[in-house]
């Protein structure tokens, strides 16, 4: 499998001081789909900002369809367009992702900084504001807009661009579940059509849905563990280490018991 | 009834101060504990009347001249403490800025007309009128009081200065303050008060409590909000109250109603007595007042002064109404906000604001349907007209035409002129005020307020001899007022009429520079989102505060909150950049342009340049 995303020994830390990222090395191949896992403040954010070039590795290099992304490459122009159209992110808060006057020019911004025309641009926004069913959001500014309909521009507004990967950060959070189903649809959709969906997010159920490759982000920043999304969900020992399950005693009748909880495991719907 | 300074001897202004200073200590304490925000402006209102009472100086043909106090019915509406606090902040104002009674006398005059009048009136008040709230016994007890009350406190006054001669006299008996006895000083000032000046304290007295009473069944001292909803018209009795002073002494001019008793300047004393006594030389020109006698001194433009010289105070006793109970409150528990906390959330209101500009715009009307272009240039030409054109009747032209459209848009007229008029005031009026007068603006002045001995010349600026507004001047402040007023409500017109993001794109066709609109509108944006996090710190504030707070902790709060939201806008700052140049920024900004204009677009823009041009040029 062609790899699209590699990561090496990445570090990363805020300020010099706060770590977030120690030696992470990761690869992501064309077409998969993948879950970064980890308790809150583990480094999911942070490795999901690297992959896209966001911010600057203290250490380690990181890789696009074989080429490096580096300050110097990210310079060149031609490299530019080649990255940014082919990695798109969804941040986790769409308040900061939507910056432009309207929905429809939040669609358009990003083709038309990729070099595309007006009339291009516009065809693709329509295209894609059908697909994610808010075509009559188009005038509306961003602060007119609910949650889930922002969710909708901010995804829309990376699609337009139509990127190979897909990075997402917590996107199911503060969804209601019609909401999250539609993006986990969404999601499956996308990836059929060929394109890598890299998701960061602490929400187990979402990895189980998502059933694909789950990297495990411990709280030291290391990766603990890559798998497949069965294997490392049972492994009730590892969530337990890693924080994204908790001990839990509770009743039935009479009797009293205590078991690691999870609602993939236990509690499944 | 002010007694200047050198007619009370240090044997008595002393222990008269002593006096006040403990119904002082008392009243303060009472209104601190008592004083709510609501009553701060009829507090004010009360004191403001108390000032521009007192100038209306009613002559005694041929004699001497005196005039109401107030108190009695502010003791009576707002509680006797009150009273006593009111006209005190007045006596003050009078013996500070106008000259009008003395520094040493200042005790005894507060005791005269601020302690003895309002509880007097407010003691027969309360006896005769009891509990009722109609008929003839409060209006009689209103009467009654206001009459015996002023004509008590003018019976301690004529005490206090006839007990002079008794007390501080020199080596030869001859007596070095007020010169009469008790038997000349006392029937003087008491029965001028009980025939003349205290009927009339009486009569209005008794017609406010008859306003007050039938107005509102439940007024009472307590209950002063009960009126709230009159309270303009309160403003408005008072302002014209103020502009009716120059009565105060046109009345008493004509009718030749002398000084008034035992208030004579020093070179009248030589004329009634053949000397000037020891004391009162000492004393009487201790203080040098900024406007001595109300500005009526010049005989020919006094009563310019003099109603300059109403306003003023009624001004200044409001303001200093206010920073009193500002300090009052200062220490005192209250669920208030602090000013901060409403500096703060008030911010946070523009993010309603701008919903509400956002709801107008898509509202049908007249300016809605016009494409953003032919507004953008009909703003441009409709603010040349304003600011080039030098007459009111253009100016005028323009206003009409601007509320002309505002109608046919349907605008919400309330909220577009409500902030026409606070910007028209600060940004117009106030600012281009002072030139109004001649100091600053030469010309022959059409109303002098101030007469001085002598023009004065620096290097090569003049202060002319008589200081007053000029017609130039007063042109010059109509103009900028009216500029101020047609700018700004043609931009909150334009503004409320069409959507923000269509502004941007209009100003995109003309070339505006992309990487400033995109500065623009991230500001814009930006403003959305930081509006939100104070709204919502703010409402996360009050969720988490139980009961008082005082003020020293809600600003250690708000100082803190100010700190954490400047750190949380640039960490958004950062992130919204990152957000930009995820999606191929590169720094130099493409945005989208705009569609084609129709018919009727085309129409209005002839229209509107057609309209420019004539306001322009003819």
């Amino acid at each position: 499998m062609e790899i699209a995303v590699k990561a090496e020994n990445i570090t990363y830390s805020y300020y010099g001081k706060i770590n977030a990222l120690s030696g992470i090395n990761i690869e992501i191949g064309r077409g998969e789909r993948v879950a970064v896992i980890g308790s809150n403040g583990s480094g999911k954010s942070t490795l999901l900002q690297v992959m896209d070039g966001l911010i600057r590795p203290d250490a380690g290099r990181l890789f696009y369809m074989g080429r490096e992304v580096s300050q110097a490459s990210l310079k060149d122009r031609e490299f530019q367009r080649f990255f940014r159209g082919g990695v798109g992110y969804v941040f986790q808060d769409s308040d900061v992702q939507l910056f432009c006057p309207t929905a429809l020019d939040e669609m358009v911004f990003g083709p038309m900084q990729l070099g595309l025309s007006e009339e291009e641009s516009l065809s693709r926004a329509h295209d894609v504001m059908a697909e994610l069913g808010i075509e009559g959001l188009g005038g509306r500014p961003s602060y007119m807009l609910s949650g889930g309909e922002k969710k909708r521009v901010a995804i829309g507004s990376v699609l337009v661009m139509e990127p190979e990967v897909l990075l997402l950060d917590e996107p199911t959070n503060g969804l209601d579940p019609k909401s999250q189903m539609f993006l986990i649809e969404l999601m499956f959709r996308l990836n059929e059509n060929g394109k890598t969906i890299v998701v960061a997010t602490h929400d187990l159920s979402l990895v189980d849905e998502l059933n694909g490759t789950v990297a495990v982000l411990s709280e030291e920043h290391k990766i603990e563990k890559t798998g497949p999304a069965d294997t490392v969900l049972s492994d009730q020992e590892l969530l337990l280490k890693v924080n994204l399950v908790h001990e839990h005693i509770h009743a039935h009748g009479d009797t009293t018991h205590r078991h690691v909880h999870s609602h993939y495991q236990f509690h499944r719907h | 009834m002010h007694i200047p300074d050198g007619y009370l001897s240090p044997q008595t202004f002393v222990p008269m101060y002593a006096v006040s200073a403990g119904f002082w200590a008392v009243g303060l304490r009472k209104l601190k504990a008592q004083l709510t925000v609501k009553q701060v402006p009829y507090l004010s209102m009360a004191a403001a009347f108390s000032f521009l009472i007192m100038m209306f100086n009613i002559p005694i043909p041929g004699g001497t001249s005196g005039h109401a106090v107030g108190g009695g019915i502010i003791a009576i509406l707002l509680g006797p403490w009150t009273a006593v606090i009111a006209v005190s902040v007045v006596l003050m104002i009078q013996a500070l800025v106008f000259g009008d009674g003395g520094i040493t006398a200042y005790g005894a005059n507060c005791f005269n007309m601020a302690i003895v009048a309002p509880f007097v009136t407010w003691f027969i008040f309360r006896a005769v009128a009891g509990n009722r709230k109609s008929g003839v016994r409060p209006m009689a007890g209103a009467f009654l009081g206001g009459w015996l009350g002023l004509s008590v406190a003018a019976a301690c006054a004529g005490v206090e200065f006839g007990i002079q001669p008794i007390v501080a006299h020199g080596p030869g008996g001859a007596p070095l303050y007020a010169p009469y006895p008790l038997s000349i000083a006392l029937p003087a000032m008491f029965f001028g008060h009980l025939l003349v000046f205290g009927p009339f304290e009486g009569v209005v007295t008794m017609l406010l409590v008859k306003y007050f009473y039938s107005t509102d069944a439940g007024f009472a001292a307590a209950g002063a909000q009960a009126a709230g909803k009159k309270r303009w018209k309160l403003w408005l009795v008072i302002a014209a109250l103020a502009a009716l002073t120059p009565l105060g002494i046109i009345i008493p001019a004509k009718l030749g109603g002398g000084d008034a008793w035992g208030e004579w300047g020093a070179e009248t004393l030589r004329k009634m007595l053949g000397y000037v006594p020891a004391g009162f030389k000492g004393l009487h020109n201790l203080w040098n007042p900024p406007i001595p006698n109300y500005g009526a001194g010049a005989a020919s433009s006094g009563t310019g002064g003099y109603l300059a010289s109403g306003f003023t105070g009624a001004v200044l006793a409001v303001g200093l109404i206010y920073l009193l109970s500002k300090f009052l409150k200062g220490g005192h528990k209250s669920s208030r906000l602090s000013y901060l906390d409403k500096g703060l959330s008030h911010i946070a209101k523009v993010t309603k604001n701008s919903y509400v500009q956002w709801e107008l715009s898509s509202r049908r009307g007249f300016l809605q349907e016009l494409d953003a272009r032919v507004k953008v240039i009909f703003t441009l030409l409709m603010l040349a007209a304003v600011n080039i054109r030098k007459d009111l009747p253009t100016e005028l032209v323009i206003a009409a035409f601007i509320f002309i459209l505002a109608l046919a848009s349907k605008a919400d007229l309330k909220l577009i002129y409500a902030r026409v008029a606070f910007i028209g005031f600060f940004f117009g009026f106030l600012i281009a005020l002072p030139s109004a007068l001649n100091i600053i603006t030469p010309g022959r002045p059409i109303l002098t307020l101030i007469t001085l001995r002598e023009a004065h010349s620096f290097w090569t600026y003049t202060i002319p001899r008589e200081i007053g507004i000029t017609s130039g001047g007063l042109f010059g402040v109509a103009m900028l007022t009216m500029r101020v007023a047609n700018s700004v409500s043609l931009a909150m017109l334009v503004l409320f009429t069409t959507p923000f993001t269509e502004i941007m794109r209009a100003l995109k066709t003309f070339r505006v520079p992309d990487s400033v609109l995109a500065v623009v509108n991230l500001t814009y944006k930006y403003i959305f989102i930081f509006a939100k996090t104070v709204e919502d710190m703010h409402l996360a504030k009050i969720s988490r505060t139980a009961g008082d707070v005082d003020g020293s902790e809600a600003r250690r709060w708000a100082a803190g909150r100010m700190g954490i939201i400047f750190k949380k806008t640039q960490t958004r700052c950062d992130e919204i950049f990152k957000a930009m140049l995820s999606r191929g920024f590169t720094g130099e900004m493409r945005l989208r342009g705009q569609g084609a204009m129709k018919k009727s677009d085309w129409l209005a823009l002839l229209a509107a340049c057609a309209a420019g041009i004539t306001l322009i040029f003819v």
